[in-house]
């Protein structure tokens, strides 16, 4: 939470937007309160990413070498397909979750495929949750500009980047997302019934079958109960199978 | 209507005005003369933080815990109790 509190409030502010995390004002009484949620939401991303991603961390009892950890990890992988030297683990980081759609259009642009391939699957999910969560700078392919790698991207990329971006992000808020800013409201897991399947006759109550159709089945069962009565009676002096066995 | 107080009521009631942070729902004696220390010693003040913090109740009871140690139930009574005095008035 330390390395916060260097920034100034624009910067805190700016942290905040990427993030999608809805704020308010950053001033003096508010300021600690959102640094407070800005290291939630990152030892929260990490912890969710780092399971597939990065194998042994069974316990993550010392938050502070773990965080480093995954982060370092996923900045190897940029550093070598990219070739960008970018400091901040978080930007990189989150360029590599936006990776993902983008894999879908353009499966040629980066060199080794096969690294992103195992990292896909431990991200897609935390992917999905992170896109889930921020919606607004993932249309946005120019907020990625200043950080420096304008010159390794053309403008049809950013352009395909927002479409892959917008369709990706259509298709995640279809599906409901973890994150404590957005709550969508829950559906009953037991639908109300609808006048009840088939339709209730008798006063309003819950019926599988329609009342005429149970009587005539009981009526039914009744028949054949009878039929067997009176062929068991039938044969009461021969062989009750004498009916059927005709030799 | 039964789960809130007489304070929470009488408080929603009317525009709030200069009332003590006291007159808060969920702000009693001791927290009322915490936070009075620190200079919110009016509910407007109270208010004012909340609407800063764009009206986020679970910021909001963060924020009260951390500036006069109000518990979960505290917290809850006045993060509600302003939220709708806000719905009501604002």
């Amino acid at each position: 939470m330390e390395r916060y509190r260097g920034l100034t409030d624009t910067e805190l502010i700016a942290m905040l937007q990427r993030y999608g995390i809805a704020h308010g004002p950053v001033v003096g009484s508010t300021r600690k309160l959102y640094e407070r949620k800005i290291c939630e939401y990152e030892s929260q991303r990490t912890k969710l990413s780092s399971p597939g991603g990065a194998g042994g961390y069974s316990d993550p009892g010392t938050t502070e070498t773990y965080i480093r950890e995954s982060y370092s990890y996923p900045r190897h992988e940029e550093r070598r397909r990219y070739g960008a030297d970018d400091s901040s683990p978080t930007t990189t980081y989150t360029r590599e979750l936006y990776d993902f759609p983008r894999r879908e259009g353009r499966t040629g642009y980066l060199g080794d495929d096969m690294d992103t391939e195992s990292y896909e699957e431990s991200s897609s999910s935390s992917s999905s949750w992170l896109y889930g969560a921020a919606p607004g700078p993932l249309g946005e392919a120019t907020a990625r500009q200043p950080i420096g790698e304008a010159a390794s991207y053309t403008p049809s990329r950013s352009e395909e980047t927002e479409r892959d971006g917008i369709s990706y992000q259509r298709v995640c808020q279809a599906r409901p997302a973890p994150p404590p800013m957005r709550v969508e409201p829950r559906r009953a897991i037991h639908p109300l019934p609808r006048g009840g399947p088939g339709g209730a006759a008798g006063g309003g109550s819950r019926r599988f079958l329609p009342l005429w159709l149970q009587l005539l089945l009981f009526g039914v069962l009744a028949a054949f109960l009878v039929y067997v009565y009176c062929a068991l009676q039938g044969g009461a002096d021969d062989n009750p199978f004498a009916l059927h066995h005709e030799e | 209507m039964s789960s809130t107080s007489q304070k929470h009521r009488d408080f929603v009631a009317e525009p709030m005005g200069e009332k003590p942070v006291g007159s808060l729902a969920g702000i009693g004696d001791v927290l009322g003369k915490k936070l009075a220390d620190k200079g919110f010693d009016k509910a407007y003040v109270v208010l004012g933080q909340f609407l800063v913090l764009k009206k986020d109740e679970e910021l909001f009871r963060e924020w009260l815990k951390d500036t006069c140690g109000a518990n979960a139930k505290q917290s809850r009574d006045c993060s509600g109790c302003l939220r709708e005095w806000c719905d009501a008035f604002l």
